[in-house]
């Protein structure tokens, strides 16, 4: 197995970073322009703090990374918070819009939400198909975003808020999670397990 | 979704209590701090630079900061610092509140809309609330027209009680009547916190509380049922 972080070089990716090493998993950081071979072992990661509509023109200029996420070739792709925005068809952000990568069949908008959504909320952890996370004290994810994923259509894929945004999407091997789990304590370290199948 | 942090007063890897704005108690190891606030699973924790170099900060306390997998803020020069290169999340901003041209800056910050706050000492005078400004170093009235301009470049905002500051159950909850609920409902309260304070902002709407106390975090109690 090897992971790879997608760098678009918009937004941080030093918290992927340092949740990849407390768990000991090695990993190569690629930058716009890089590209590598990937295979069924490959498990990509596309951080997400930032500004999506930014990120989602930024990777577009990123062509191996633009053609290996359409073309599915890895073994898992984990699209975290703006990282999960950009997998969409569209993404929209404070009035400016640009294409998502299109293998999800959603679109990323602002939240209706007068406040953006922020803290600590229980997510379904069974939709990961994860049962062994119920271990875990604290039984709660970090969600830091003034955009949200909304499902083009009724699709079990996604895990939704009861606010109607998904929460998490799983399908096929392409994961989605709009909470951040680098910084989401011992359970966002025991999905980084479980996810990356260490 | 109420959340309560807290915020750790950093200088050369030290900590510090601030009692009404003006006094600075040693506190100990920032790395000891941390990891307190960790095993207790605050919310958040604010990392504030007293010299308004969180940029230096960061910089020097990297090691302890990697180690951290909560959500972590700063503050105290954070237009300085470069976020997008950082393990934070969010940041706390003062002077480019009183602005025009950072507040231009802050509305296309990397890191989004929702990684920006605004950090507001206030104090209650004279029926005005008063806010301060750390470039001018001095607090100046503003209404519910100001905080709602500043609500456009700013996701949430944090208001600290500079007067009850490092108290215990002596937060000004009158603050709640000088905001409207639109801003209430976007900001985190802190400032001589106790448990009925905690359930009045609460029952305001208020976005989360910020302990400024650190010996009172270590005591988790406070976090046990504050309704």
């Amino acid at each position: 197995m090897s992971v790879v972080i997608l760098n678009p070089g918009i937004g941080n990716i030093r918290s992927v970073e340092n949740w990849l090493k407390r768990l000991l998993i090695e990993y190569s950081v690629l930058g716009i322009g890089d590209n590598a071979n990937t295979t069924t072992s490959t498990i990509m990661i596309m951080p997400g703090v930032g500004d999506s509509v930014a990120y989602a023109n930024r990777i577009s200029r990123w062509e191996w990374a633009v053609e290996t996420i359409q073309n599915r070739r890895f073994g898992r792709l984990i699209g975290i918070c703006a990282g999960f925005q950009v997998l969409c068809n569209h993404v929209y952000e404070r009035g400016r819009d640009a294409e998502g990568l299109g293998v999800i069949p959603a679109i990323s908008k602002d939240q209706t939400l007068s406040t953006a959504h922020n803290g600590w909320t229980e997510v379904d952890l069974t939709f990961l198909d994860a049962k062994s996370l119920r271990d875990v004290p604290r039984q709660e994810v970090f969600f830091n975003h003034a955009c949200c994923v909304i499902p083009s259509c009724s699709d079990d894929s996604f895990s939704m808020d009861k606010l109607g945004f998904a929460t998490q999407y799983l399908k096929g091997n392409i994961v989605g999670m709009q909470y951040h789990p680098e910084k989401s304590g011992a359970l966002g370290d025991a999905i980084g397990t479980h996810l990356l199948n260490v | 979704m109420f959340r309560v942090g807290a915020q750790l007063l950093l200088k050369n890897g030290h900590v510090f209590q601030s009692i009404a704005f003006s006094q600075l108690i040693y506190l100990g190891r920032f790395d000891v701090a941390i990891e307190s606030l960790s095993h207790n699973m605050a919310d958040e924790i604010i990392v504030t630079s007293l010299d308004g170099e969180i940029a230096n900060e960061l910089k020097k306390n990297s090691v302890i900061l990697d180690q951290v997998n909560l959500p972590l803020m700063i503050s105290g020069g954070a237009e300085k610092a470069d976020l997008s290169s950082e393990p934070v999340e969010r940041a706390l901003y003062n002077s480019a509140l009183f602005n025009e041209k950072a507040m231009s800056r802050l509305k296309h910050s990397p890191l989004g809309f929702q990684s920006s706050l605004g950090y507001l000492p206030f104090r209650l005078q004279d029926h005005n609330l008063r806010v301060y400004d750390s470039d001018l170093n001095r607090f100046t009235d503003v209404d519910a027209s100001w905080l709602r301009q500043r609500g456009e470049v700013v996701q949430e905002f944090v208001f600290l009680d500079a007067v009850n500051q490092g108290g215990f159950e002596v937060f000004n909850e009158e603050i709640l009547d000088y905001l409207p609920d639109d801003i209430v409902q976007r900001s985190y309260f802190s400032g001589g916190i106790g448990k009925s304070q905690l359930r009045s902002v609460i029952a305001a709407g208020a976005a989360g509380y910020i302990i400024d106390n650190v010996s009172l975090y270590s005591n988790a109690k406070i976090f046990e049922e504050p309704c």
